[in-house]
């Protein structure tokens, strides 16, 4: 069994897997918010900050899974030659198919990848084998019992794989949820992954995922979060050879006092590799949502050709939106292009539709939703398009 | 013809950020009439159309205006809508990801609910769209995104046409146009007065230009100075403008005052 991968939890491990990641914890995960995010730095000026840090004692629940928990995870979708297991069963019937994935994911990059490495005692393996298509998409739905879990989603698309997955999370009031995405797609194999949930007041839902796309490969990745909780979600996608590509998509729309924080970054390792990041995050009452995005191009990735494209629009007078997009160049020749937009729904735009006979809270609703429609576009299959427009509407209302 | 029919407008005083820029217009658009208000710029032409349409920058501070017997004045921007009024932007607001099909078929649900089925609906936005001369990807664009000037004002008389207003107002929709896209401007009115909804239709055409009134022959002619109407004619006033520029008329107006 591979290192890390289902050993039982114990303190110890805990403190290992937060010491190994220079961590702390997120203290009071019923309180999370902005400013337990900010931390001070050494010149003692406060600044948005990827470094969280996990202080054990802070927790308002004991961090350790039960030993009694009885999360579930189900799959639907005809797998054809395909596999999707549990966890559990995948570690005893293809030991060697995760050990090739955990092998090429370093989750200790990442605070939360190592918390969940430590502590995770459930979670899926979905495994397409070459050249195979799933034609159709894999949904994933892990039901969690009681706080916390930490959920692993592994994802192994052999070279000229296809195939669409979709993770769900049906989470119990009050739920610490950390869990990881690690997709491996190798050469000329194409992976749409998918997910969208709704973290309510009290909640948290954290979100590690990692991703490496090999030679004319591509990943599609698409997130929808919602709520008042606090939900944070920490990506790195690595294009590791030439023709990967990489499109993320992403809506936040927080509420309440919700609190939405994602940093993603994508890593053009090769040259003549392309990605493609947007985000569209709307925040409503006293929530915050924040986005850090970093295009990395190392020095010999000639070719890359690299956008980020992150829009805001704050819809409650206390709402707060950060959106810090950053790109770190190394090489000459590339495209690289980044931009931010940030406000609230104009007059114009409302008077316009108004004057078509739409009423205020209808023409706002039309914009907003204007607003998130390429995003949604993103999303794999039309039943989760709808339900996500549904939710939105419903947020927005 | 009854005493309260058409869009009547009488005394109205219009003020933007406490400077007054309408001091009291008085006019009256017959249902079946073409208007045509014209007047150089900042004469306040701009801001009848949007204080009528009751923009929110806009505050009036005297007078009436009612359609077809109801005050506007007291309505919101939608009520107004509803009520049979419809504006034809100047500039048009670009709505990204709101598809210009789906729009439509909000704003006509809006304005004249459940006067068409979808199978209906669809059937007269080709139609209308065929007479605008407007590509069928147009109904799968964002509304107004990325627009050039040609199509925002074409977008405008397509709302007009699947709308049928009572009233409209085309703001300076002739402006920037080029000579293709006025022609269509003008084809696109004809059709809306040809059709059973728009038969009766009453237009207040805003310009500075006589052209757009080569293809919409206009029954009565108004020429708008500084807040005020100051002369009203027939057909030939347009090309009297058209001959002596305006300010033959300013010098005209201002010998009479």
């Amino acid at each position: 069994m591979p290192e890390g991968l289902l050993a039982p939890p114990t303190r110890d491990r805990l403190q290992s897997a937060a010491n190994a990641a220079d961590a702390r914890i997120l203290a009071h995960a019923a309180r999370a918010r902005a400013v337990d995010l900010y931390l001070t730095n050494s010149s003692g000026r406060t600044r948005p900050n990827r470094r969280w840090k996990i202080d054990l004692d802070a927790l308002a629940f004991d961090p350790l899974p039960s030993a009694s928990a009885k999360h579930e995870v189900t799959f639907s979708g005809s797998l054809g030659r395909a596999i999707a297991l549990p966890l559990a069963t995948a570690a005893r019937e293809h030991a060697e198919t995760l050990a090739h994935i955990t092998r090429r994911i370093d989750l200790e990059r990442s605070k939360f990848g190592a918390l969940a490495l430590g502590l995770s005692s459930f979670g899926a393996l979905v495994h397409v084998p070459a050249d195979y298509d799933v034609a159709e998409p894999i949904v994933i739905t892990y039901t969690i019992d009681s706080i916390p879990a930490f959920p692993r989603t592994l994802v192994f698309l052999e070279p000229g794989a296809r195939a669409t997955v979709i993770v769900e999370f049906l989470n119990p009031t009050g739920a610490f949820v950390v869990g990881t995405s690690e997709l491996i797609v190798e050469e000329r194999a194409h992976l749409h992954y998918a997910t969208m949930q709704r973290v309510d007041s009290g909640s948290v839902a954290v979100e590690c995922a990692l991703s490496h796309v090999g030679r004319d490969a591509s990943v599609v990745l698409a997130s929808a979060d919602f709520g008042e909780g606090l939900i944070v979600r920490d990506r790195e996608s690595s294009l590791d050879a030439s023709g990967a590509r990489m499109e993320q998509s992403a809506i936040f729309l927080p509420t309440g006092n919700g609190h939405l924080d994602v940093a993603a970054t994508v890593r053009h390792v090769a040259g003549n590799t392309s990605s493609q990041t947007v985000v569209k995050a709307a925040a409503g009452d006293e929530s915050i949502a924040r986005f850090l995005g970093n295009i990395v191009i190392l020095p010999h990735a000639a070719g890359s050709d690299a956008s980020l494209r992150d829009d805001a629009l704050i819809l409650g007078p206390k709402a707060h939106i950060d959106s810090v997009p950053a790109l770190e160049i190394a090489c000459n020749d590339v495209k690289a292009y980044h931009g931010a937009t940030i406000g609230a729904i104009d007059d114009e735009q409302i008077f316009y539709l108004r004057s078509r006979g739409l009423d205020e809270n209808e023409a706002r609703r039309t914009i907003a939703l204007g607003f998130f429609e390429p995003v949604v576009d993103a999303f794999p299959t039309a039943s989760l398009r709808e339900s996500l427009t549904r939710r939105i509407v419903a947020t927005l209302r | 013809m009854s005493e309260t029919m058409g869009l009547r407008v009488a005394g109205l005083r219009a003020t933007v950020e406490n400077t007054e820029i309408l001091r009291g217009i008085d006019l009256v658009v017959e249902p079946g009439k073409i208007h045509a208000l014209m007047g150089p710029n900042g004469s306040g032409k701009s801001t009848l159309a949007l204080s009528l349409a009751g923009h929110p920058h806009y505050q009036v501070t005297a007078g009436t205006a009612t359609l077809d017997g109801t005050s506007l004045l007291d309505l919101s921007p939608e009520k107004r809508a509803r009520a049979g009024l419809f504006l034809s932007f100047q500039y048009p607001a670009a709505i990204p990801g709101v598809k210009v099909a789906n729009f439509l078929h909000a704003a006509r649900q809006a304005v004249r609910p459940g006067s068409l089925a979808p199978a209906a609906f669809r059937a007269m936005l080709v139609e209308k769209m065929d007479i605008l001369g407007m590509d069928p990807s147009f109904m799968g664009r964002y509304l107004n995104d990325g627009f050039s000037g040609g199509e925002k004002k074409r977008l405008e008389m397509l709302q007009m046409a699947m709308l049928a207003p009572k009233y409209a107002i085309l703001d300076e929709t002739d402006s920037g146009l080029d000579v293709d896209a006025l022609r269509a401007v003008g084809d696109s009115i004809a059709a809306l007065r040809a059709s059973e909804e728009g038969r009766q239709a009453g237009m207040l055409i805003i310009t500075h230009y006589p052209r757009i009134l080569k293809h919409v022959t206009p029954d009565v002619v108004h020429v708008m100075m500084d807040g005020r109407i100051v002369l009203t004619g027939g057909h030939d006033l347009a090309e009297r403008i058209e001959r002596e520029g305006y300010d033959g008329i300013r010098d005209e107006v201002g010998a009479r005052a």
